[in-house]
């Protein structure tokens, strides 16, 4: 270890690294969930600040699992509006996910003005006890969960009927319908695990990570998980890894002294997955599903 | 456009206004405001004078342009989320030419526009070339791109500092008001070029897709590649040329807010953003905003185009009903217990409201094409066609639709 990068090796900085790429992790398997139903959802960074605000507005009054709990919930709920328009209305959904990021960010500041006061940030907020783990030091509950249900996601897309079901929804709705598939089900099924993720990864940054909820707090980890989802196809593990990579680069500026360079560090995650994408981006013109990234707009 | 086409949008226009309508009484009601008291205020204020109208068109200037520069990029099925990013490198660069080159007003103007759509467009080369060799969508590259330009621009000193520092600034740019009037009297003086530099572009833009082979030709790429490539038409280079000239324009959305002097550019819809409180409706000799806490213009921009459509005059609308709605809330909001927060909601409410109606519209117009089909001729009458006059779009309404695909990428190619 070279001098100077010691810290590298401490279990606060691991834990750190483990603990930030929780929420990126958790929202990199909702955008799974979707790709694989072939639906396109630009509203995770939407969906992901409903969970953070109302997680970090409730928890106070009920306590830091309430306070996940309805974070998923909003989570969820804003992603049935999303399937509500584009299922149901036959809204674009390019569309309705950039409507719904509108909403979103438009709702949550009144509601952080109304529940934190004119700045809109939160006071400190309690969290769930911590875990103790050699090497790692204390971990939200988040972490195991997180793995869990990404073990969840895992086995039900490659071993159970969850993952033939939405290929087929998605590379073939007709002949998914004819076979006895509600689609729409299907559908509604995908968008709401994708939002309930999404919620639970917003409300575990504002309450079990960040600690507080302010203005503008998710930074594009929406977007740099679609980003993700792009890059490692449909792996789930492979999700892991580029989750874990990531939450490592984002756990790094803490740790490391104020310098005139400190400053650009946030910009190390976005950069790096577009230098990955220029290199191990494949090239995905959607040749199965009619509702792909080159679907074109309507509005 | 069909007499129902016209008549189902402007009903659909009438259901936003509606709707916004309502949320302002839903909002005064639960501020526990009273509502007749609230228009009270509002008619109380000086919104409709002449003199905020103009100021309201230069606050809605820049939105127009961050309109425009997505709805350029849609028409050729391009998503361009990164007009923010573009926005502030477009802005930067502007500020260096305003601050380095030593030359007359003129040349100034020139360069440092040319400099600002170049940056713009620079920092869209990455994902156009992402596009065109690897098929990535621009969507994910272009807003992943817009985060670094901002991570960066928040590290830069020099973005953190008003450019009233420059002895330049305001010389020679596009926040130079039209005409300048001693004590900024006379409402002329309120107006940046901005404003029909905008118009011009929405104009220029309704021109080329209507009265030009482009419009047909991009509709052609978007519905029916196949035949578009036999037509002539080069799909990857189309996609290219379409998210690099979005670029370039969103490069020129920052300037007026940054490069301000004695300009009114300061609020408007910046209460929207992360930057902070909500300026008072601006007055003369307002001051320009540092680049960093420049207006979050990706997402307005998105909101623009979403009332308006991606249409030239549809977002020259749409820009100023936001402007005006945000300058309305500050305006009357506090007399009425609105807080500028709760503003953002009537934003928020007319944009939902506009793209539900336009769905609606859709849908009345595509079962209308569906039923005049059907319908048989009568004799001596000329047989029923399905679209009267220049096609507004294909007869399902889908405007924008899928393009390239392997077939005719890898036959351009």
């Amino acid at each position: 270890m070279p001098s100077g990068l010691e810290w590298l090796a401490t279990p606060a900085f691991t834990g750190a690294a483990v603990q930030a790429a929780v929420p990126l992790y958790l929202l990199v398997l909702g955008a799974l969930v979707c790709e694989r139903a072939g639906l396109v959802n630009l509203g995770l960074e939407g969906m992901m600040l409903a969970g953070a605000c109302v997680g970090a507005a409730i928890a106070p009054w009920l306590g830091p699992g309430a306070g996940i709990a309805f974070g998923v919930i909003a989570g969820a709920w804003v992603a049935l509006l999303h399937a509500l328009a584009t299922v149901q209305f036959g809204v674009d959904q390019i569309v309705s996910g950039l409507t719904l990021n509108l909403v979103a960010f438009g709702a949550a500041r009144p509601l952080a003005t109304r529940a934190f006061g004119a700045s809109g940030t939160s006071p400190t907020l309690g969290h769930l006890p911590a875990i103790a783990v050699p090497w790692l030091g204390g971990l939200t509950p988040l972490v195991p969960a997180a793995l869990l249900i990404g073990l969840a996601v895992l086995v039900a897309l490659r071993f159970g009927v969850a993952g033939p079901r939405l290929d087929a929804a998605s590379a073939a709705p007709l002949a998914a319908e004819g076979a006895g598939l509600d689609t729409e089900r299907l559908r509604y099924g995908a968008l709401a695990v994708c939002g309930a993720l999404a919620g639970l990864a917003g409300a575990g940054l504002s309450i079990e990570l960040v600690g507080h909820y302010q203005p503008g707090i998710t930074q594009g980890r929406g977007f740099l998980a679609l980003a993700l989802c792009v890059l490692v196809g449909r792996s789930v593990l492979g999700g892991l890894v580029a989750a874990a990579l990531l939450g490592a680069l984002q756990a790094v500026p803490a740790f490391l002294p104020a310098g005139p360079g400190s400053s650009v560090l946030p910009v190390a995650p976005f950069l790096v997955v577009l230098v990955a994408l220029a290199v191990l981006g494949r090239r995905r013109v959607s040749r199965t599903a009619p509702d792909g990234w080159r679907a074109g707009v309507t509005l | 456009m069909t007499a129902v086409g016209v008549a189902a949008r402007l009903t659909g226009l009438l259901a936003a206004g509606l709707a916004v309508a309502l949320a302002w009484i839903g909002l005064v009601a639960l501020g526990g405001g009273s509502v007749s008291g609230s228009v009270d205020a509002l008619a109380g204020t000086s919104l409709l004078r002449a003199d905020s109208l103009a100021a309201a068109a230069t606050g809605a200037a820049p939105l127009l342009l961050a309109g425009l520069a997505i709805a350029i990029g849609l028409r050729a099925g391009v998503v361009n989320l990164g007009v923010q990013g573009q926005a502030l490198v477009g802005a930067l660069a502007a500020l260096l030419v305003q601050q380095r080159l030593l030359a007359p007003p003129g040349l100034v103007l020139a360069v440092s526009v040319a400099a600002a759509m170049a940056a713009g467009l620079a920092w869209a080369l990455l994902p156009a070339l992402l596009l065109s060799w690897r098929g990535l969508p621009e969507a994910l590259t272009t807003v992943l791109g817009s985060f670094v330009a901002v991570a960066l621009v928040a590290a830069l000193p020099l973005a953190g500092q008003p450019a009233a520092t420059s002895p330049l600034a305001g010389t020679g740019s596009l926040a130079m008001p039209l005409r300048r009037v001693a004590d900024g009297a006379a409402w002329p003086s309120l107006v940046t070029w901005t404003v029909p530099v905008a118009l011009l572009g929405a104009v220029a833009l309704a021109l080329v897709l209507r009265a030009t082979r482009v419009g047909p030709r991009l509709r052609a790429m978007l519905d029916e590649p196949r035949a578009a490539l036999l037509a002539g038409v080069r799909p990857g280079a189309t996609t290219r040329i379409a998210l690099l000239l979005s670029a370039a324009v969103a490069g020129l959305v920052g300037l007026q807010d940054t490069l301000a002097q004695g300009a009114p550019v300061a609020g408007g819809l910046g209460t929207i953003a992360t930057s902070g409180a909500a300026a008072p409706l601006a007055g003369p000799g307002a001051a320009p905003v540092a680049i960093a806490h420049l207006p979050d213009y990706g997402l307005l921009a998105v909101a623009v185009v979403l009332v308006g459509r991606a249409s030239g005059l549809g977002m020259v609308v749409a820009a100023f009903a936001l402007e005006l709605l945000d300058r309305a809330g500050a305006a009357a909001g506090p007399a009425a217990g609105l807080s500028t927060g709760r503003v953002v909601v009537l934003q928020v409410v007319l944009v939902v409201a506009a793209v539900l109606a336009a769905r609606v519209v859709r849908g009345v117009t595509a079962s209308h094409l569906a039923r005049s089909a059907r319908r048989p001729a009568r004799k001596g009458s000329e047989p029923a066609r399905p679209v009267d006059g220049p096609v507004e779009g294909p007869v399902d309404g889908r405007l924008l639709e899928p393009t390239i695909d392997d077939a005719t990428e890898g036959a351009h190619a």
